[in-house]
């Protein structure tokens, strides 16, 4: 056996809780429940271990990491471990208190999804009225001094949009936008009829991707516009092709 | 490159050693650059240096070292390299 090349970053997963109710994520049956989710002192183990590794990035994820009051603790555990610490968040939760709070623990990036460029789609796609706690969060998370991403999970109601998806990154101050293909599997892979985009969408919105991106580089970043391409066209042809990870 | 430029890392970059693997490396939004000495040497040059500064830091680290005249690079080269790494990491974002 070879030498073990360290890991560089780890996707804590604190809670499966989330206020959001997104198609083709919502898990109503619960992946793991509440009361399973590993205790303050566990985490902070594990980040002291996974340090120790090699690990350099840490991302806090769910579900929704702001439902879990420990937040600034293991924030704060990790950048004591020189982690650079990543909050991968709806939003919904985020207070310019909290976004304060968490940067003084030590926290550097906020990533913030989007689910659409306007209220209306957003709100009807996460399930609950959030679309303008999210604007408010990624301006909570700007004045604390933290970079910002943007994610925007991409189907077929919202593919004709990136453009505008893209001006919202931008009026936010984000440094990072990631347009994701919704993963087909759990909800989502019920629900493909209902969520894939056609052939045509997909091919139109790359083209966007690639006519703004030219005047953006060093603005914003623009991740994940070739996935559009490389992922969907097999799913589009039958539905064997589901796409995974 | 102005000549009054005094890079400095982003903010939201964290420049620091890693153990682990034995380099300096620069922490960014879902990137993690591992550096080799000099680009970690360039870096660590604080806001209050210009690119010329830089070079000219490093050249006096170096001589204190002990390195002899004919292992370290010319003076021309390293301005050169020196400018050119610092004009990359702008353009990646890593300084401003």
């Amino acid at each position: 056996m070879g030498p073990v090349i360290p890991p560089v970053s780890l996707i804590a997963e604190l809670t499966h809780a989330c206020p959001l109710r997104c198609v083709y994520c919502s898990n109503p049956l619960t992946l793991a429940e509440r009361a399973k989710e590993l205790e303050p002192s566990e985490w902070r183990r594990v980040i002291r271990e996974a340090a120790g590794l090699g690990v350099l990035h840490l991302h806090l994820s769910g579900g929704e990491p702001l439902l879990r009051p420990d937040l600034e603790e293991l924030v704060a555990e990790a950048s004591g471990c020189g982690l650079y610490t990543n909050l991968i968040t709806s939003g919904v939760g985020l207070s310019p208190g909290r976004a304060a709070a968490l940067a003084d623990a030590g926290l550097r990036h906020v990533q913030v999804s989007f689910q659409a460029d306007e209220p209306k789609a957003g709100d009807v796609v996460a399930g609950r009225r959030v679309h303008t706690a999210k604007l408010a969060a990624a301006t909570a998370a700007r004045d604390a001094g933290l970079a910002l991403s943007i994610n925007a999970v991409i189907h077929r109601y919202n593919i004709d949009r990136v453009e505008e998806i893209i001006d919202l990154a931008l009026g936010l101050g984000a440094g990072r936008l990631e347009l994701a293909n919704v993963q087909f599997y759990g909800w989502a892979l019920r629900n493909r009829g209902a969520l894939l985009p056609s052939a045509g969408q997909v091919v139109a919105a790359e083209a966007a991707c690639r006519r703004r991106r030219a005047g953006l580089d060093a603005v914003l970043e623009v991740m994940g516009a070739a996935r559009l391409l490389r992922d969907l066209p097999q799913a589009l042809h039958g539905g064997g092709g589901v796409a995974s990870r | 490159m102005s000549q009054q430029w005094r890079p400095v890392l982003a903010t939201n970059a964290l420049l620091r050693y890693d153990p682990t693997r034995r380099a300096d490396v620069l922490l960014l939004p879902e990137r993690a650059v591992l550096l080799n000495p000099s680009a970690g040497a360039i870096l660590r040059c604080d806001a209050r240096h210009t690119p010329e500064d830089i070079e000219r830091e490093l050249r006096d680290t170096y001589r204190e070292q002990g390195s002899d005249s004919q292992d370290s690079p010319d003076v021309g080269q390293m301005k050169a390299g020196v400018a050119r790494f610092l004009q990359r990491a702008r353009a990646l974002g890593w300084v401003r």
